[in-house]
């Protein structure tokens, strides 16, 4: 009997005993999906990314999708938890740039400037202590989260499920640092910008841009910590954006600068790049090109069978509980349906604690499986204004948004 | 296999004096004045399936990224190919030479393309 809690660890000590010389050389090791597969690390079933494992600078053991710049996906078995630990944190680093490595918290300053009254320059120091302290739980999902599953496949990273995570986050809100900077009349947006950089100066750098009243709302954060501890250094040390219910592409990391405009943005990676169909669910036929886009913004509708793990086989008659998390935009998960016969009935489970509308919401149902057989587990949500997930899947040229109905194929013996 | 490469030495150079008020009180004080941060990234190396142009299409496109963008990706058609190839240039600004985007498209089509 697989249980999926105890596998990072075992896996963990196995890779220490099977590769001792990557060990002694320091703290990265890397890992074929067949090998970990044998030593029984972390499933196959398609469900993440195939690897390899990976394990950079205080991250525990990842996907790699690639490693420059580093883009980490988070293996299954992290999801049993309410909150993602931050050493297995998704990470996405990208636009064919070169990541900040090294900070001088001497000299590293977040610069609140632009069009506003008294230009600010912030330390990390100033951020922790300078202003109230908010902390909130927030689901952070890459815009390509689940891309390896658009059929006709779409060129980009090839995330399985697990570009996603939920951390408590806590920082300064963005709106007190706006206002201590005074926003001056005929602000339209913000402009957010970290420490990457192309590796060539022509490449676009990468900035995003909220309009000025995300902004100024209550919710969006300057984070320095998630889960009580500093950021890891690939998760956005020393400060990032966090912007609850919106895709990662807006959580911007290493934070530099933010810049209040007059005039809407029009850089590459707000005007071009990170666009979706403007129509129902994002959707186009499938090898289509939508006739006009948007920015995108808002996380749809998903939810995930995590306990019992893709391929477990289950004992007949044997009461089991099935695990998952739900989530979505932030208007909060109103139900969620489960099957456990590929999607004949449905049935309703039972909500876990509400962590806040930006959270992961828990869930659980119990089964007891009838004859030997495989079975497919399906699970659906339902958020509270009404938005939900089909069995057919959206498609879209850069494989955004995927939210299709999940399941997990068990087998009962 | 493909991506096996050679491990890269990694250090995980955070200066203790930063980290370690922070551990577990995320409300302390920040660190004294002149402390940093460091990581080192792991170093990897990737090949492509042997074939004509490998060379060129390693050389050139791993001036920005990794060659682990193009072994992960899903077999895709030579239009897709030749649109990524062209979105490196014109969008991206790779310095291709335009004489060797055909042999580049050509070899990515090849060995990591659908046939069609």
């Amino acid at each position: 009997m697989r249980s999926i809690t105890r596998i990072p660890r075992r896996a963990f000590l196995r890779a220490l005993a099977a590769g001792a010389g990557a060990a002694a050389v320091g703290p990265f090791w890397l890992w074929s999906a067949r090998e970990a597969w044998a030593a029984g690390s972390w499933d196959t079933s398609g469900w993440n990314s195939p690897g390899p494992l990976v394990r950079y600078p205080q991250k525990t053991a990842l996907i790699l999708l690639t490693d420059r710049p580093p883009q980490l996906e988070t293996p299954i078995q992290y999801f049993a938890s309410q909150l993602t630990p931050a050493e297995a944190f998704f990470v996405r680093w990208g636009h064919v740039g070169i990541i900040p490595t090294s900070f001088d918290l001497a000299t590293w300053r977040l610069r609140i400037q632009g069009h506003v009254d008294r230009p600010l320059a912030l330390s990390l120091d100033d951020l922790r202590t300078g202003f109230p302290q908010v902390s909130f739980q927030a689901v952070n999902q890459c815009s390509g989260n689940s891309r390896r599953f658009f059929d006709p496949p779409v060129p980009g990273g090839e995330w399985g499920n697990g570009a996603m995570g939920n951390a408590e986050w806590t920082g300064v809100r963005l709106r007190d640092l706006l206002q201590a900077a005074g926003v001056r009349t005929g602000a339209v947006q913000v402009t957010v910008q970290g420490l990457d950089r192309p590796v060539l100066p022509q490449t676009p750098q990468f900035i995003k841009a909220l309009e000025i009243d995300h902004a100024l709302s209550p919710e969006v954060l300057v984070a320095h910590s998630m889960n009580g501890r500093p950021l890891p250094v690939l998760n956005g040390f020393p400060a990032r954006l966090v912007v609850p219910g919106w895709y990662g592409t807006y959580w911007v990391k290493a934070l530099s600068e933010i810049t209040v405009v007059t005039e809407r943005f029009e850089g590459f990676w707000m005007a071009k790049a990170y666009r979706i169909p403007d129509t129902p669910f994002a959707s186009v036929p499938p090898g289509t090109v939508p006739a006009r886009t948007v920015p995108i913004n808002r996380l749809d509708v998903r939810s995930f069978i995590i306990r019992p793990s893709p391929g477990s086989r289950l004992p007949r008659g044997k009461p089991v509980t099935l695990q998952g998390i739900a989530f979505d935009g932030g208007f909060g998960i109103q139900q969620v349906l489960v099957s456990t016969d590929g999607g004949a009935t449905w049935r309703e489970a039972t909500l876990g604690r509400d962590y806040g509308r930006y959270a992961f919401r828990q869930w659980t149902v119990e089964w007891v499986p009838g004859g030997p057989g495989r079975y497919r587990l399906m699970v659906q949500a339902i958020n509270t204004i009404g938005e939900g997930q089909s069995l057919t899947p959206r498609w879209n040229p850069a494989g955004y948004m995927w939210n299709r109905i999940e399941h997990v194929d068990v087998e009962v013996v | 296999m493909r991506w096996r490469s050679v491990l890269g030495l990694v250090g995980v150079t955070v200066a203790a004096a930063v980290l370690a008020g922070w551990q577990s009180a995320p409300g302390r004080p920040a660190a004294a004045a002149g402390t940093t941060v460091s990581i080192t990234l792991p170093s990897l190396t990737f090949h492509l399936a042997p074939g004509p142009h490998v060379e060129e299409v390693e050389a050139l496109c791993s001036t920005c990224h990794s060659l682990r963008y193009i072994l992960m990706q899903p077999p895709l058609s030579r239009a897709v190919w030749a649109a990524e190839v062209d979105k490196m240039i014109h969008v991206f600004g790779a310095t291709i030479p335009q004489d060797k985007v055909a042999d580049i498209v050509d070899y990515l089509a090849t060995h990591y393309g659908t046939g069609r």
